[in-house]
């Protein structure tokens, strides 16, 4: 049995990824917490629109948990790690059969379902290192600074939205398997986030788009409230249950498919076009 | 097992949406064989080689590999394979050290050290270099190691010298003699005639996705062909050699050439027919051989003309 190669592969080419993503965020987590006192006392006076509190959450603002879940947790943080996750599930497994390593890794005896795995296996561990990475700074920030937060709290949060995450990276690796071409399968995903994050958002404040909300997968991450009321566990689940339906549909359209040969199937045959050389 | 063969396409048929790739390959490839598939480009030989690996899949028929199926028993045929693409592309930023560890370690058990080490050796392939940063000929060279270090029982090259210099060419050559001595099976597409002439034992034509002929290298030599040029001293008609088995390849005034198939005794008496001032005849190569036999004769006529016209 071939011992994950794959897999510890796959982790070995995101490293860089994820050392600047981890890197990176934990460097705004930092700040976050470092720039809460001088915001704690300017905000308590603070009035705004009530569209505005609800889309922002800045209800709860003024306390510590309502300010790291608004400038960290409900949306920027989010919002990076699902580019990190449209990027590489377009790339896992379409990346390999347009740069045409499809036939030297397929030449090798692994099952394409073993080969998907491996390669979600991958994702899905570099997102917990990501999230790990975040940990060290809240553990050093928070009693530096000495701000008023539950460092347990904190950190249940920051692995509170890998399910967003995992989500769209299935959305990523679903629509590269099913559609012709990587770039469409990148704007599909960036469209679809788009659109039912405007969809959402827009819920929180007119009512006639409310029955419309579930289909948004933000609707299902409490980013705004994480730190003060815990992870959604509920919207976790169906996170994660769509996910793994996703998963086994591109797994499932990756195994039927012929492979490598996306440009000849998916352009018609213009008449400029030579004829595929590789046929 | 002994009497399996290492690869057998069944009634082979591949559409890409409304293009027909292959329309129905037969063909059988004995064990320890040096087989050449041989075929222009676009021919369909790639998208057998790769019905043989199960990237893609048939439309029709079957693709065995020792009597393995290619899709029911993929991972089981691909373990007995070793396979050279013929668009070889490898991960740019790792070196071929990392390269070769990375793809030994999917075939765990399988590479013999010291036979690994030879063979870097003998290709002269320096392992140590980033993979994006060597040449068409290195990376071929490390595709091939790719594909050989662990001693498949059935090689599959898909024009395996294509982008190598002379010298790195003749090397590849002697390492598939070698696999073959050792009996192992190498099947290896080509459209260069010579490759083929001097390492296999037989070769299967294949054009428009259909074989159209195997034959043992002997004997596809031992064809009856020569290509006759004649001077002769008079104007001779147009049509004078218009005989079966004969075709005149082109004309410079008196100067004629002709292609001969199995006729010699005709052509030679039409030729008597008119004084003939010189007459030279040439061993003809495979190339001019195959061409004779398997290109559509319109094809190579208008091949003819283009080369007379330059």
């Amino acid at each position: 049995m071939p011992r994950l190669n794959v897999l510890v592969k796959t982790l070995r080419d995101l490293r860089w990824q994820v050392f600047w993503y981890g890197l990176g965020l934990a460097a705004m987590a930092a700040l976050v917490i470092a720039i809460y006192p001088s915001y704690a006392g300017q905000l308590e006076d603070f009035q705004l629109p009530e569209a505005f509190e609800k889309l922002f959450g800045i209800e709860a603002y003024t306390t510590p948990e309502g300010f790291v879940s608004t400038e960290f947790f409900s949306q920027t943080v989010p919002v990076l790690m699902i580019i990190y996750a449209i990027m590489q599930g377009t790339s896992a497994l379409a990346g390999e059969e347009v740069k045409g390593t499809i036939d030297v890794l397929l030449a090798a005896p692994i099952s394409r379902r073993r080969l998907a795995v491996e390669k979600i296996g991958a994702f899905f561990l570099s997102t917990l290192l990501i999230s790990a990475a975040i940990c060290p700074a809240w553990l050093i920030s928070i009693p530096a600074v000495d701000v008023d937060l539950s460092l347990v709290d904190v950190i249940v949060a920051t692995f509170s939205f890998l399910p967003l995450v995992w989500a769209f990276y299935a959305f990523s690796l679903l629509a590269a398997a099913a559609l012709p071409s990587r770039g469409l399968a990148t704007g599909v995903v960036v469209l679809f986030a788009v659109a039912t994050y405007v969809i959402y958002a827009l819920a929180l404040i007119v009512d006639v788009l409310d029955p419309l909300r579930w289909l948004a997968p933000f609707n299902y991450y409490n980013g705004n409230e994480v730190v003060a009321k815990g992870p959604d566990y509920a919207g976790a689940a169906v996170l994660t249950g769509v996910s793994v339906a996703c998963w086994l549909l591109a797994v499932q359209a990756f195994e039927r498919r012929d492979l490598g040969v996306r440009s000849e199937v998916s352009l018609p045959r213009l008449p400029w076009r030579r004829a595929p050389v590789s046929v | 097992m002994a009497d399996l063969p290492a690869v057998e396409f069944r009634g082979l048929v591949k559409y890409y949406g409304p293009v027909r790739a292959l329309d129905g390959v037969d063909l059988r490839v004995e064990q320890g064989e040096v087989f050449g598939f041989l075929g222009p480009n676009g021919a369909g030989k790639t998208t057998a080689i790769r019905c043989l690996l199960d990237l893609i899949r048939p439309t029709a028929g079957q693709a065995l590999v020792l009597g393995l199926d290619s899709q029911r028993d993929s991972v089981e045929a691909r373990s007995r394979m070793g396979y050279l693409p013929g668009d070889l592309s490898l991960y740019e930023t790792l070196t071929g050290q990392q390269t070769i560890s990375f793809f030994a370690g999917l075939r765990p058990g399988r590479v013999d050290a010291a036979y690994l080490g030879r063979l870097i050796d003998r290709l002269e392939f320096d392992p140590r270099r980033p993979v994006g940063s060597l040449s068409r000929g290195n990376r071929q060279k490390l595709g091939l190691i790719l594909a050989i270090m662990h001693q498949p029982d059935v090689l599959v090259l898909d024009e395996p010298t294509s982008g190598l210099d002379p010298l790195a060419q003749e090397t590849v050559e002697e390492l598939l003699q070698a696999a073959a001595a050792a009996g192992r099976t190498v099947f290896f597409s080509s459209h260069i005639l010579s490759e083929v002439e001097r390492i296999c034992h037989r070769v299967g034509i294949i054009r428009d996705g259909k074989i159209v002929a195997v034959e043992a290298i002997a004997d596809l030599k031992g064809r009856s062909l020569h290509i006759v040029e004649v001077s002769f001293g008079e104007p001779v008609p147009a049509d004078a050699f218009a005989l079966p088995g004969v075709r005149e390849l082109r004309r410079d005034g008196n100067l004629v050439h002709l292609e001969v198939r199995d006729n010699l005794d005709g052509a030679l008496k039409a030729i008597a027919r008119y004084r003939v001032v010189d007459l030279r005849t040439e061993q003809p190569s495979l190339e001019q051989i195959f061409l004779a036999y398997y290109q559509p004769a319109s094809q190579s006529d208008v091949k003819e003309a283009a080369r007379a016209a330059s």
